[in-house]
């Protein structure tokens, strides 16, 4: 397991250095006029003499081959550059983000393990009946719904409903971060819930309910597995055979599924960061792009891809402790 | 500045107008005594010209104590704005790098700039003196002198003369390189400065002890005072500026300046900055004893959390205008901004002297009133100049921007008998800036007069640089104002020497009556000339206005004499909560 970790990780190298430099260049010949942008004159023309100063304060008069080889040297000494529009190092102003991003990735996962896994497994039991019903028909239902559809129709509910009809402090929910007060870094204390609730449920809906279908159908084929039948015939009570035989094997592609969600929540939560202003990593994104902030997008990205290898390679680790007949050292296959 | 939007509401890549700060009365009327006396030769502009007559002293005896007393009285007036900021935070606040509406609406609370306006009749705005009490030019309008106002910056250290050029040239620096810099080659040696090839603006001269301020400009300019509303014109104080190593990174402290608030602290990625009431302004004081601008993400999400009682004010999205307007307070007021829609000069079919009939019949088939009352729900108003209303000089120039079929008809006929044949026109616009709806129904209405109009929309990324390089025979623009200057919708907009003039409209009678009206120190003459240059332009069919922005925000029930300026700002100086 140690040596399939240790290859992994120096994997991620070879990944990464390729990920960053198509995005790079992706990222320089998007069309558009680069320091208009920056200059924010969207369209108005300005005279050569102050678009050459812009240019040149932002390196952008090199060739873009210097300007790809002074990231990469950069890159190299762990510096990912100032940013263009806050003028600070990237380290410093995405920091703030991704944690906040963590906490609600974090959060949302948790719901999708606990509602994905544990109405997967109640739909299965009781298949064909009235709650597997009922919770197909709602994850079909929290399925379609687009994420910012969900995330103002639950604020229109939980926030603005609740203040326009003067009803008592506790039933209202706001926008934005609110107190940012944690213990441990990650438990919302001092009313901080009440800011995180929400874009939390949001983020994980269309997901759990994805993985509640998906728990289900993994269940019900376990379910006719020998394995269980040899249980059963060895007279195990239902419980057991449930948990011990039959989730143990069957959680396996929801975990992976849930490990692949982590990634993209902890990078791509655009809609939900905008429609709650949770500061996260994911506005922070596309509002770099739309300001073509190429530091800042290309610090990110960076994050993002790190992250995104480091979970998946702990996904890949976790296979081993779920079901004991999965080996991840080659020479062992 | 160039607009690829309509959503005026919503602020969303306005990037950049002008700025101005907004007097109160009794501010205005405590100069005009000083000012009046000063009267040198040549041409005198001072504050007894452009000040209202009555209601200042006495307003200000009457609301002083009583705010005083209500911050004295304990609970402090704290307004909350969610509107300012509700897309994100802005780029820059520092008024020599600020080149968005939001920046300009913090550093104009923070700063006084020589000349600002008066806001207080949105269709009569006045300049008005400022951090300068009164002013002089000669009789070309090459030179003016500032007299400055004795008064303070925020820590305490006198504004002079010598503030103002230290900030002009600390503004004009090249390592700097901000966007409006360019504002300073209307200086004598500016361009110079702005391009490196000087240390400082050759034009400049100051002197602290008489307080005056002689600014030489590179070419006559009689509405300078005006461009120097502008917040790239604001005064600094070296002694706190020069604490910072690189000025770029100034903006991240706490600026100081001589408006009527103070920051409280740094600006906050992500969460916005609170302002306090400066209690040793000189002019009258504010009414909000705290105003904080919260950073939002989306235009939506500020709007929802204005309903959600956690912000005062909002802007108000676009679909949302109808019913936003009938259950809230609301002001609203014409926006400086115009959209309007170019021939390519330069083209065989639309172009020219030849085919002037053919535009003219174009500009008759539109039916701008229906256009706008179907597009904008009360957000536009159907234009008939490319002048916003509330500009010194606006009128009705546009006699061909009525909707009659008839003359249309009639026009295209004409043209036709001339030997011209028409084929389909294309038409090109920036798609997703939303002009889609408006330029479907200009289509159908010009098709009820016989003309085929080929819609071509590009991707708003390459539009203006795709209509820089080869212009659409037919094609959309839009512009809001730097400063609130019939100039800047024409010499900007049509002079031949302008690099927006996209659609290479050329005439010398233009360019030399936009010349004699920049020399010209006499208002009427100036606007008459100004009139007419755009009048050349507009009559022929080349530029057709079809509609000016209307801005309005809501606000919550405990807001007090709520405004929204022309320039798109909240009066802050004068609202209040209670």
């Amino acid at each position: 397991m140690f040596t399939y970790a240790a290859r992994r990780i120096l994997a991620i190298f070879p990944v990464l250095l390729g990920g960053l430099t198509l995005l790079f260049f992706v990222f320089y010949l998007l069309p558009g006029d680069p320091i208009a942008v920056l200059a924010g004159t969207d369209g108005k023309r300005i005279p050569e003499a102050v678009r050459a100063n812009i240019a040149h304060r932002y390196g952008l008069d090199k060739s873009v081959w210097r300007q790809y080889v002074d990231y990469l040297a950069r890159l190299a000494r762990l510096d990912l550059g100032d940013s263009f529009i806050e003028n600070r190092p990237v380290s410093q102003t995405i920091g703030g983000n991704f944690v906040q991003s963590l906490r609600l990735a974090v959060w949302a996962i948790a719901i999708e393990i606990v509602f994905g896994i544990g109405l997967g497994v109640v739909s299965a039991r009781r298949k064909g009946g009235f709650i597997d019903r009922l919770i197909l028909v709602l994850t079909v239902i929290v399925g379609a719904v687009p994420v910012f559809v969900m995330g103002f129709f639950l604020f229109q509910l939980l926030g603005v409903l609740p203040y326009q009809h003067n009803w008592p402090r506790w039933t209202r929910f706001q926008l934005g971060i609110g107190p940012d007060s944690w213990a441990l870094g990650i438990i919302p204390t001092g009313g901080q819930w009440k800011f995180l609730l929400l874009p939390a449920v949001t983020l994980a809906g269309v997901t759990t309910a994805v993985n509640i279908r998906l728990m289900r159908a993994s269940m019900l084929e376990v379910a006719g597995a020998e394995f269980i039948r040899t249980a059963r015939a060895k007279g195990l009570s239902k419980n057991r055979i449930l948990f011990k035989h039959g989730l143990r094997n069957a959680v396996i592609p929801v975990v992976t599924a849930i490990g692949l969600d982590f990634g993209v929540l902890l990078g791509g939560a655009i809609l939900t960061e905008t429609v709650y202003n949770w500061p996260g990593i994911g506005y922070a994104a596309s509002q770099a792009l739309q300001r073509r902030d190429g530091p800042k997008v290309m610090g990110i990205a960076t994050i993002v891809l790190i992250t995104y290898q480091v979970v998946s390679l702990l996904v890949d680790l976790s296979y081993g402790l779920i079901d004991p007949r999965i080996r991840l050292d080659r020479k062992k296959l | 500045m160039q607009l690829s939007s309509t959503r005026l509401g919503s602020r969303r890549l306005f990037a950049l107008c002008l700025t101005g700060a907004a007097l109160l009365v009794a501010a205005g009327c405590s100069s005009s005594s000083s000012s009046a006396d000063s009267t040198p030769a040549a041409v005198e502009t001072s504050a007894a010209d452009t000040t209202p007559e009555s209601g200042g002293p006495e307003s200000a005896a009457e609301t002083t104590p009583a705010s005083t007393a209500a911050a004295a009285s304990g609970a402090p007036k704290i307004l909350v704005d969610g509107r300012n900021l509700a897309v994100g935070n802005p780029p820059h606040i520092d008024p020599a790098l600020n080149f968005t509406l939001e920046g300009a609406e913090i550093n104009n609370l923070l700063y006084d700039g020589l000349t600002g306006f008066d806001w207080t009749d949105p269709k009569n705005p006045k300049l008005t003196p400022m951090a300068a009490e009164s002013w002089t030019s000669n009789s070309d309008a090459t030179e003016f002198v500032f007299t400055v106002r004795k008064h303070n910056f925020s820590n305490g250290n006198p504004v002079l003369p010598s503030s103002f050029v230290y900030a002009w040239n600390r503004a004009s620096d090249p390592a700097l390189a901000g966007t409006y810099s360019y504002l300073f080659f209307n200086l004598a040696g500016g361009q110079e400065r702005v391009e490196g090839k000087a240390p400082s603006i050759s034009g400049l001269a100051a002197d602290d002890a008489s307080m005056k301020l002689t600014v030489k400009l590179a070419r006559p300019f009689a509405d300078f005072p005006t461009v120097a509303t502008h917040n790239v014109f604001f005064p600094m104080d070296e002694t706190t500026t020069s604490k910072v190593a690189d000025q770029t990174k100034y903006e991240q402290g706490v600026m100081v300046g001589n408006g009527p608030f103070v920051m409280a602290a740094p600006i906050e990625t992500d969460k916005g900055v609170t302002l306090k009431k400066n209690s040793t302004y000189w002019g009258a004081p504010a009414q909000l004893d705290e105003l904080k601008f919260v950073v939002s993400k989306d235009l939506d999400t500020a709007y929802s959390g204005y309903e959600a009682g956690q912000f005062d004010t909002s802007a108000i999205p676009s679909g949302k205008w109808k019913s936003a307007t009938g259950k809230h307070p609301f002001v609203q007021a014409p926006a400086q901004t115009i959209d309007y829609y170019v021939f390519n000069a330069e083209d065989p079919m639309v172009g020219g002297a030849k085919n002037e009939k053919l535009r003219q019949a174009i500009s008759f088939a539109i039916d701008r009133k229906t256009i706008t009352d179907a597009v904008c729900q009360g957000s536009c108003i159907p234009a008939d100049s490319l002048v916003p209303p509330g500009i010194a000089g606006q009128t009705s120039v546009c006699t061909i921007c009525t909707y009659d079929v008839a003359k249309a008809k009639k026009l295209l006929e004409e043209w036709k008998a001339e030997g011209n044949t028409l084929s389909p026109i294309e038409l090109s616009f920036n798609a997703g800036g939303g002009h889609e709806d408006l330029i479907n129904l200009m289509q159908a209405q010009l098709q009820e007069v016989g003309i085929e109009v080929k819609q071509a929309p590009l991707s708003s990324d390459t539009y203006f640089q795709t209509m820089a390089k080869t212009p659409a025979p037919f094609f959309r623009l839009g512009w809001a104002a730097d400063y609130p200057l019939y100039d800047n919708f024409t010499y900007d907009l049509l002079a031949s020497d302008s690099a927006n003039n996209y659609g290479r409209f050329k005439s010398t009678e233009f360019d030399d009556l936009i010349k004699a009206a920049r020399a010209s120190s006499d208002d009427a003459a100036r606007a008459k000339a100004y009139q007419d240059a755009e009048s050349l332009a507009v009559n022929s069919g080349y530029a057709l206005p079809i509609y000016w922005g209307n801005g309005g925000f809501v606000f919550s029930d405990k807001v007090k004499n709520a405004a929204r300026y022309p320039n798109g700002f909240a009066n802050y100086r004068e609202m209040t909560v209670g």
